[in-house]
């Protein structure tokens, strides 16, 4: 049996060794950050309807994941909503005007088990309750706040070596989830008003989507709840689109309704539908009802439109020869 | 041609018919799917938070009623520490971040920095794009090598229109929507989020640090 050279060995783990240590000694950081968190709830309507009350809204948070996550509370100011985008559009801290700044500074406040908190630390699969608690101190004159709280992954600071003679630079890469909160510390009524409301139809499936445009004339958030109902040309329903939203105070908000909004899929239908609009300003009680007519414009639904053609053609062929032998 | 009659006036019946017969299979079929895709796009149901602070949702249809189910969003951001190295100037450094989500609808994508990349005495500013146009909310194009800063693109499906190639948008203090996921997809899938750093000769020397933040925001 021939031995293996003492040479080729040392060679083979001198190479060997030179491929692992590049995957062994690169930096740990460098790898995914995983952020699995819940919050509930999405939105929160708040009045605050005298000077000196005070409410707790409870936000529940779970960390879903696999390794202990540790999340700093923030606080976005909401400038207005987009017109076209329906985004929310973050003010600047800068453009905070001052009693702005000592509403978010000294009206808001997180709590756990009754003690004030900056941040949250999350075992994991562990939930946790916290309390946003707001007050209207010093809020006489402004009636509306927005703003949203996001739970941002926080990670240790890395050390600032400084390099003189040249530049580095890096950055943390954070993850975070945010909800919205909707305050109110005045006593006015939303008025909400419909703008418009027009349908489009998929022609590959004959799903109708809505355009719903409100706006809210008064300085007040509004919830609204209804829907869109949809009849087909025998006056039978077939299907709803539930319509649940918030329209800020002075915006106006175009609400588009997918086909994945409706309760269940629109069966194939002859034509002319007609959609029936319901939808009521929570505040206020005003109820908004208009009905609009749509045609569907299906591959199926031209199919049969079709073959009534040819039917209705045959009829009068039919017709025309009868008469023609008489 | 009578059989031809007949079987006309079936195909007119049960395409008249149809409605009543499929709308149960579809139901279910449609349920499945909004059960695992379940949160409020832009038409959040009512929380126990809302339900308390207001009195009056007795009076809801029934189509608002429905229960709340809880909002569950994964989100993994490759790489977590992102190193541009040793930046040379008027020699840009390209990055990628990547988005894997199960993002649900509803939900949008925003990005933005805790401060400029700062080092002990100066910072690295925004980015300016080529004509200086760019800006928080409208990507300008970026090619030449004498524009400088940090800036970020998007370049994936749901992400906004003005991302064209090489176009970016400075990186803000202020949070920014950049893409919105697609309710026909349930999630955006590996969002990719190019980042360009481009510094000035006269850039002093140091090691600039910062904090990105991609925030996952309801639409409201």
């Amino acid at each position: 049996m021939k031995l293996i050279e003492p040479k080729i060995i040392l060679r083979t783990a001198v190479t060997a060794t030179l491929c692992v240590a590049p995957f062994l000694l690169a930096p740990k950081h460098a790898l995914a950050q995983n952020f699995s968190l819940s919050l509930e709830p999405t939105i929160s309507s708040i009045t605050l309807p005298y000077e000196s009350s005070e409410k707790k809204v409870p936000l529940t948070l779970r960390n879903a994941s696999n390794e202990t996550t540790r999340l700093r509370i923030e606080i976005f100011p909401i400038q207005q909503i987009d017109k076209i985008t329906g985004r929310p559009i973050y003010q600047p801290i800068s453009d905070l005007t001052n009693e702005q700044q000592s509403f978010y500074s000294s009206a808001i406040s997180f709590e756990q088990d009754g003690k004030k908190i900056t941040e949250i630390i999350l075992s994991p699969k562990q939930s946790s309750e916290i309390s946003l608690k707001i007050s209207n101190k010093g809020s006489q004159n402004i009636s509306e706040y927005y703003f949203s709280v996001g739970f941002i992954k926080s990670s240790p600071p890395k050390n600032n070596v400084a390099q003189a003679e040249e530049i580095t630079a890096s950055s943390d890469i954070q993850p975070g989830i945010a909800t919205h909160i909707l305050v109110s510390t005045g006593t006015a009524v939303s008025d909400v008003e419909l703008k418009s409301l027009s349908a489009r139809t998929d022609t590959a499936k004959a799903f109708p989507s809505f355009d719903l445009t409100l706006k809210n004339s008064q300085n007040k958030h509004s919830r609204i709840y209804g829907n869109i109902s949809i009849y087909n040309l025998l006056n039978q329903k077939i299907t709803d689109y539930p319509i649940h939203s918030y329209i800020l105070g002075d915006q106006e908000k175009t609400i588009s309704l997918t086909k994945y909004k409706a309760t269940n899929k629109p069966p194939l239908s002859l034509g002319i539908n007609s959609a029936r609009l319901t939808v009521t300003d929570e505040a206020s009680g005003k109820t908004l009802t208009k009905d609009i007519y749509y045609l569907t414009s299906s591959k199926k639904t031209i199919a049969v439109w079709v073959l009534v053609l040819i039917f209705l053609i045959y009829i009068f062929y039919k017709a025309a020869k009868r008469a023609s032998r008489l | 041609m009578h059989v031809l009659t007949v079987f006309i006036l079936f195909l007119l019946i049960s395409a008249l018919l149809a409605p009543s017969g499929f709308a149960q299979v579809m139901q279910q079929e449609e349920y499945i799917l909004r059960l695992d895709s379940y949160s409020q796009p832009t038409t959040p149901l009512p929380s126990s938070t809302e339900r308390n602070s207001t009195e009056d949702l007795k009076s809801l249809p029934p189509a608002t009623k429905t229960p709340q189910l809880s909002q569950s969003l994964n989100l993994s951001v490759t790489p977590g520490f992102l190193d541009f190295g040793i930046v040379h100037a008027t020699n840009p450094v390209n990055r990628l971040i990547e988005i894997s989500s199960t993002t649900l609808p509803g939900f949008l994508l925003y990005i933005f920095e805790n401060r400029n990349l700062q080092a002990e005495t100066s910072e690295i500013p925004q980015a300016s794009c080529d004509s200086g146009t760019c800006s928080q909310s409208m990507a300008g194009e970026w090619n030449s090598t004498l524009s400088f800063g940090l800036g970020y693109s998007c370049a994936s499906e749901g992400c906004d229109q003005d991302f064209r190639e090489n176009h970016f948008r400075p990186l803000t203090l202020t949070p920014t929507a950049f893409a919105k996921p697609d309710e026909d997809q349930f999630g955006l899938k590996n969002t990719k989020i190019p980042l360009r750093l481009n510094t000035s000769a006269t850039q002093t020397p140091g090691s600039y640090q910062n904090s990105i933040i991609i925030l996952a925001v309801p639409e409201l």
